[in-house]
């Protein structure tokens, strides 16, 4: 390019430059920048709160969902296990199930020498196993009043099984709020 | 911003505004549209003021000046009012030199605002290709390209410049 035509701009910028007027924009810059930091602020402070409200439950969400992709069931011990309290602590003995049910009722057999026509077993409620030991034989000479004594095999034992032990190694202690 | 940055930021503007003006107005046109440029580009400073401190803060308005101007055209700002006759004639002038910097005037305001833009840098603020690159964020080929075609459309403007012998040289 010539020259003359780079000069030919360069006049023309300068007059086209000259006509500008030049004004004081201290205020209006100070205000705008001002205005401009306020809205910054605002802005942010919205955002922040916007994540804060949408962020907690999504994150409550995915917190939850990782145990429960483990599998779909939620975890039987947190769920099923009461709460221990005190009245756990020494299990109460029930007597009737520590004492063993009286034998008399077995054992003594129902006074048949009286009866002469045995009680048809279809009337015993409960099958008992000395049922068929206690089942006189009616005879005529049976004037013994005394029943007949019954076997000691056949008197029903307690069963140990039901002896009240409280169990010393249960003892609970306080679960922790969010220990499963 | 405290009474000292304040007592700076407002010094600087009341010196640096005569200058800044021109160069906003050459971007845009327009006067008013050139204090709105300008003011924005000083409220950005402002904003930055306390990081400017210790550096000159006129290239960075100047900067800031060039790019709002690029976002600005791409924000559609650049649209222009369509009129039924142009605000300005070129009149014939006994002084040739007159009716040629009155018809360039006229077809640097016809620029598009980007290669009007590159011309201003290049040949008003005396930068170098490189320069405005940096300036523009842009490259150095882009810079190339966009000064090419503002020329040709400067020339293609005044087809009367060859006739005044200006263009005899040619382009190179």
């Amino acid at each position: 390019m010539s020259q003359q035509f780079d000069e030919l701009i360069r006049a023309s910028l300068r007059d086209l430059a000259g006509k500008a007027q030049p004004v004081d924009l201290t205020a209006q810059a100070l205000d705008r920048a001002q205005r401009g930091r306020r809205t910054s602020l605002a802005l942010a402070a919205a955002g922040g709160a916007a994540l804060v409200v949408f962020a907690v439950p999504v994150a409550a969400a995915v917190s939850g969902g990782w145990q429960g992709a483990a599998g779909d069931k939620p975890k039987p011990a947190c769920k099923s296990k009461p709460a221990p309290s005190g009245t756990f602590t020494k299990p109460v003995p029930t007597p009737t199930v520590t004492k063993p049910v009286p034998s008399t009722t077995f054992t003594k057999p129902v006074p048949s020498y009286t009866v002469t026509k045995p009680v048809p077993s279809s009337t015993v409620k409960k099958p008992l196993p000395s049922y068929t030991f206690t089942k006189p034989v009616p005879s005529a000479k049976t004037t013994n009043p005394e029943p007949p004594k019954a076997t000691p095999s056949l008197s029903p034992k307690p069963k140990p099984s039901f002896s009240p032990k409280p169990q010393p190694s249960f003892s609970p202690k306080p679960r922790p709020s969010g220990g499963c | 911003m405290d009474d000292d940055d304040l007592q700076r930021f407002s010094d600087f503007v009341r010196s640096r505004t005569p200058v800044l003006i021109r160069v906003a107005y050459l971007l845009c046109g327009e006067q008013h549209t050139a204090e709105d440029l300008l003011q924005t580009a000083l409220a950005k400073t402002a904003a930055k003021w306390k990081q400017l401190r210790a550096a000159d803060p006129e290239p960075y308005v100047r900067k800031v000046m060039y790019r709002e101007q690029v976002s600005r055209w791409r924000k559609g700002w650049h649209r222009e009012v369509p009129v039924q006759a142009p605000p300005e004639q070129v009149s014939t002038d006994p002084s040739a030199t007159s009716d040629l910097r009155l018809a360039m005037q006229q077809a640097l305001l016809r620029l598009p605002p980007r290669q009007r833009l590159v011309i201003v840098l290049r040949y008003y603020e005396d930068l170098t290709e490189t320069q405005v690159a940096e300036a523009l964020g842009c490259s150095v080929g882009t810079v190339r390209s966009r000064t090419g075609r503002a020329i040709d459309k400067l020339r293609a403007a005044m087809p009367e410049l060859d006739h005044e012998g200006v263009l005899s040289g040619g382009r190179p």
